[in-house]
């Protein structure tokens, strides 16, 4: 009787609805996306390029040469941020922590602009971007670690110094820019993060990374879960704190680090996709990981939609010539609204 | 003031100053170069200074410092705006748009923290609040024209490279007004830092001063801004540095040396700047970043207690 | 607890030495548990008890001694096979960002379950079991920061329940809360001890608290152990007085029968 009385948990049935949702949005988007950019293709259009229909040459080029990467890029580094923002959220056992955090990727930026400007003559240079972004982010993550882990838990250590790395790691970078004016301009889309120009090239360099590392980020909800309710609960739990901590924290780096090699350093995404999730299906990391990981996926691809769209018009307007607005940019806005609605949230809570 | 190309000898200098004699080339470079440089830099440094305090005592926060709490970031997409727009302002009305930027910008990081000011919530907010502000820079500087380079060195990076006696002269109405402002604070820090329910019991208006400490961080920081763009961890480190080699904590002592020490801070790391890659300058404000941020890791991982790894 | 020598103790601790920023805070200090009872650990503030739990817990590894369960070193034993045989709840916990009773309590499967942390049916008996013990199933969707400081240490000891381990240990839980809901909580672990079989350490404040619930008192002071027995042999006057510095009168409850204190007025030393 008792059972039939007990409501069930609500967050339960918005994590199945949020996820459909979630994935439908994922297709409309996805169209949007194809569709928008400086030509305007129209869905009909798109369908019967897809199917490769033969008088459609010029738009199934465009498709498949230019959009449908860009796409893909966006929506899966989209989803390594938001699986990275909710690990590194649960960790730290706070909800503003974000990929940017650890210094993950003013380490990657830097990495990536040294092997810009100083391995340009390699021919194969961008093959290598993954791994290069991968040493800075991770050669980050074990300094800050080693800097701050010293006595359990310290988030505000953690944090502390990762933030300080991360702005005299920038600093590095822009040393660096300072010799190399002429990269300006690149390096520039790194910092702030851009999809222009990304095609399958890159898209070959994210998937394998993404196919191994997303899942086991997924799986290590459990621990997660338990690490979320304080380190001597969990290690009461059973959880060896120490060792999953570090893990969860390699991982969360090694995603980060990922989507930057492939897309630059967004912002904002991994802050705000796992928040609208926690939102959404609550604070089980069982729910939440994955569901952050398929709405920030949503995110970076809606941005980026916005950011075709509104280079689209400025286009059209002749406002700006052959600049096209990084989708970096698109993020930063966000942020915006994002902390209106954290103020609101404490004026609520006063 | 002696260093640099040319080189100038003591004598000469002091002929300089005191006797209008020397070459031309000698005259124009010392008065009119760097003598404004070093004024600019002491105004500034001292500036950043006291903001340290203001803003570390105020919010009973150590970490505090217009560089994390937005204010840095926010005056200076504000610069980068009107410049790269072109905004027919005039160059004194500058600061006026950089404090506006300043305090959107603090006003956000304060009010998103809420009550809880303890430590570690209003740095990340004050840092996700800089990295929006910085991402609207580079793309403001990317929406503008060519010089994209020195745009961003302007902008991202505090340089105290090619400014004269103009520059002086926008400073100096701000820092007049500001600095004795701070200075008349020290008996409301002191107050304030006992925690806001013993400030408010002792007669203070918790609230108001708080709001009225903020205004002034952000009016000096926003001119500092301006005129030299943000230059990072003198505020944060200058205070920190006062309070450990005195082992004072009473604002009235704390606040007249900190000024001091950052303009000392700010004019060495200059002098740095200038010579240590002559003939190239590294912006200042670099220099601080890179010097600073270690300096003030190693100090809060002393702070905070325990040996940094086991 | 029946004094029996031929029981084999569950829990031992031998010699342990602890030191923290090199003062030291358990000094050579050895402890039987034997199954079955409740044993409530006293002592001034600073006196070692929290931390001799946590020792116990593995929480905090000593610098010298050894922790046994069962026989077997506890250093030795990997984190999940010692939480199926020990929980611990610590003080205060902290209190997670927004998660339900259920989630919660879930949580306690953790060292059960396999890798990839489904829930199987025995588990779920567990969770509805450790739910209905604290009578919490009322509150099992709400969120835990929505509930009152007694209700919330409910759900926290319904977690700990749900681990279905032999010994639970508790550091303080009756803390921050009212005396009602400080009974609520005592009377809670007395039935665990008693229906289950569970072997409880607890450490406590109030020691007329102690008297009443636990069947063993061990008093500690400056990291050692002074006192170890029933209520009757250890709250006595002279100890009152010797470790927690007070002049006080020992009664007997006059309902339960177990020594009570009333105090009079604060020891004052000379020098």
């Amino acid at each position: 009787m008792n059972k039939l009385i007990r409501n069930r948990n609500p967050y339960e049935m918005t994590y199945k609805i949020g996820l459909l949702a979630a994935l439908l949005l994922v297709l409309i988007l996805c169209v949007m996306h194809i569709a928008f950019g400086k030509v305007v293709i129209s869905p009909q259009h798109i369908l019967r390029a897809l199917a490769n229909v033969q008088e459609e040459e010029h738009h199934r080029q465009i498709i498949w040469q230019l959009r449908l990467p860009r796409t893909l890029i966006a929506l899966v580094a989209g989803a390594m941020l938001g699986l990275a923002g909710a690990i590194l959220q649960s960790i730290t056992r706070n909800p503003l922590a974000e990929p940017g955090l650890l210094g993950v990727s003013a380490g990657s930026v830097l990495m990536i602009v040294i092997w810009i400007t100083f391995a340009d003559g390699l021919g194969d240079a961008t093959r290598y971007l993954p791994l290069v972004a991968w040493t800075g982010g991770i050669g980050t993550v074990l300094f800050v670690n080693a800097l701050s882990l010293g006595k359990g838990m310290d988030i505000t250590r953690l944090a502390l110094v990762g933030i300080l790395t991360g702005s005299v790691l920038q600093s590095c970078t822009s040393l660096i820019l300072l010799r190399h004016t002429e990269a300006v301009g690149s390096i520039l889309l790194w910092m702030i993060g851009s999809l222009n120009g990304r095609v399958w090239v890159h898209w070959d360099m994210l998937w394998p990374w993404a196919l191994v590392i997303i899942p086991l980020g997924l799986l290590s909800a459990g621990a997660a879960n338990a690490l979320q309710l304080g380190q001597s609960t969990a290690a009461s739990l059973g959880v060896s704190v120490r060792r999953m901590r570090w893990m969860m924290l390699i991982l969360a780096a090694v995603l980060t680090a990922g989507a930057v090699a492939a897309v630059g350093a967004i912002g904002f995404i991994g802050l705000i996709g796992p928040h609208i999730a926690r939102r959404l299906v609550g604070q089980d990391a069982r729910r939440l990981f994955p569901f952050s990981t398929v709405v920030t996926g949503v995110l970076l691809l809606g941005a980026d939609v916005i950011a075709q769209a509104v280079s689209f018009e400025l286009h059209v307007f002749g406002l700006s010539s052959q600049v096209s607005l990084p989708v970096g940019a698109v993020t930063a806005f966000m942020g915006a609204p994002f902390f209106l609605y954290l103020i609101k949230q404490k004026r609520k809570s006063h | 003031m002696k260093h640099g190309y040319p080189e100038i000898s003591w004598s000469s200098l002091q002929q300089l100053l005191f006797f209008n004699g020397g070459t031309e080339l000698e005259r124009v470079s010392v008065l009119e170069i760097r003598f404004p440089r070093i004024v600019l830099g002491c105004m500034a440094g001292a500036m950043l200074g006291l903001c340290g305090v203001l803003l570390q005592d105020g919010l009973r926060n150590s970490l505090a410092g217009p560089e994390l709490l937005g204010v840095s970031s926010g005056a200076s997409f504000m610069m980068a705006l009107v410049t790269v727009l072109h905004v027919p302002v005039s160059y004194g009305m500058q600061p006026w748009f950089a404090l506006l930027g300043g305090l959107i910008g603090g006003a956000v990081v304060i009010l998103a923290a809420g009550g809880r000011n303890g430590g570690i919530h209003i740095i990340l907010i004050g840092a996700a609040v800089t990295a929006i502000m910085n991402g609207l820079v580079v793309w403001v500087i990317t929406m503008g024209s060519s010089n994209s380079a020195s745009l961003l060195f302007t902008f991202l990076m505090g340089n105290l490279a090619n400014r004269n006696w103009t520059h002086v002269g926008h400073l100096l109405p701000w820092a007049l007004v500001t600095i004795p402002l701070s200075l008349s604070f020290a008996r409301s820090l002191n107050v304030l830092r006992l925690g806001s329910e013993t400030a408010e019991g002792l007669g203070l208006h918790f609230m108001r001063v708080r709001i009225y400490l903020l205004i002034v961080c952000c009016a000096m920081t926003a001119a500092v801004v301006s005129q030299c763009g943000p230059i990072g961890y003198i505020a944060l480190i200058a205070p920190h540095l006062i309070r450990s080699l005195s082992q004072q904590y009473d604002a009235k002592f704390v606040l007249p040396f900190s000024a001091m020490l950052g303009a000392v801070l700010l004019t060495t790391a200059d002098i740095l700047a200038r010579t240590m890659f002559m003939p190239r300058e590294v912006p200042v404000g670099l220099w601080t970043t890179l010097i600073g941020g270690p300096v003030i890791i190693a100090l809060f991982l002393r702070k905070l207690g325990g040996r940094p790894s086991e | 607890m029946k004094e029996d020598q031929s029981q084999k103790p569950l829990l031992e601790a031998q010699n342990i030495e602890l030191r923290y920023n090199d003062k030291p805070i358990l000094k050579e200090l050895s402890m039987d548990i034997l199954s079955g009872g409740v044993t409530a650990l006293l002592g001034t503030n600073g006196s070692g008890k929290s931390t001799l739990l946590k020792t116990m817990a593995r929480l905090l590894m000593p610098q010298k001694g050894c922790v046994y369960l069962d026989g077997h070193a506890i250093a030795k034993e990997s984190p999940r096979s010692l939480a199926r045989k020990m929980a611990i709840l610590p003080q205060s916990p902290e209190v997670p960002m927004a998660i339900t009773v259920r989630e919660l309590v879930e949580q306690g499967r953790y060292p059960h379950v396999g890798p990839l942390r489904m829930l199987k049916k025995q588990d779920h008996a567990a969770i509805e079991e450790a739910l209905e013990v604290t009578g919490m199933q009322a509150f099992e969707q709400r969120p835990l920061d929505s509930l009152s400081g007694g209700e919330r240490q409910r759900a926290w000891i319904a977690m700990a329940i749900a681990q279905s381990t032999p010994v639970l240990m508790l550091d303080e839980p009756t803390t921050f809360l009212d005396v009602r809901h400080q009974l609520e909580i005592l009377e809670l672990v007395r039935r665990l001890n008693q229906e289950r079989g569970t072997t409880i350490i607890v450490v406590l404040h109030d020691l007329n608290q102690a008297a009443r619930y636990a069947d063993r008192m061990v008093v500690l002071k400056d990291g050692r152990i002074v006192r170890d027995g029933t209520p009757d042999r250890v709250l006595t006057e002279a100890v009152l007085q010797e470790v927690f510095g007070i002049h006080a009168t020992v009664l007997k409850d006059p309902v339960a029968g177990t020594p009570i204190f009333l105090p009079h007025s604060v020891v004052h030393r000379e020098g």
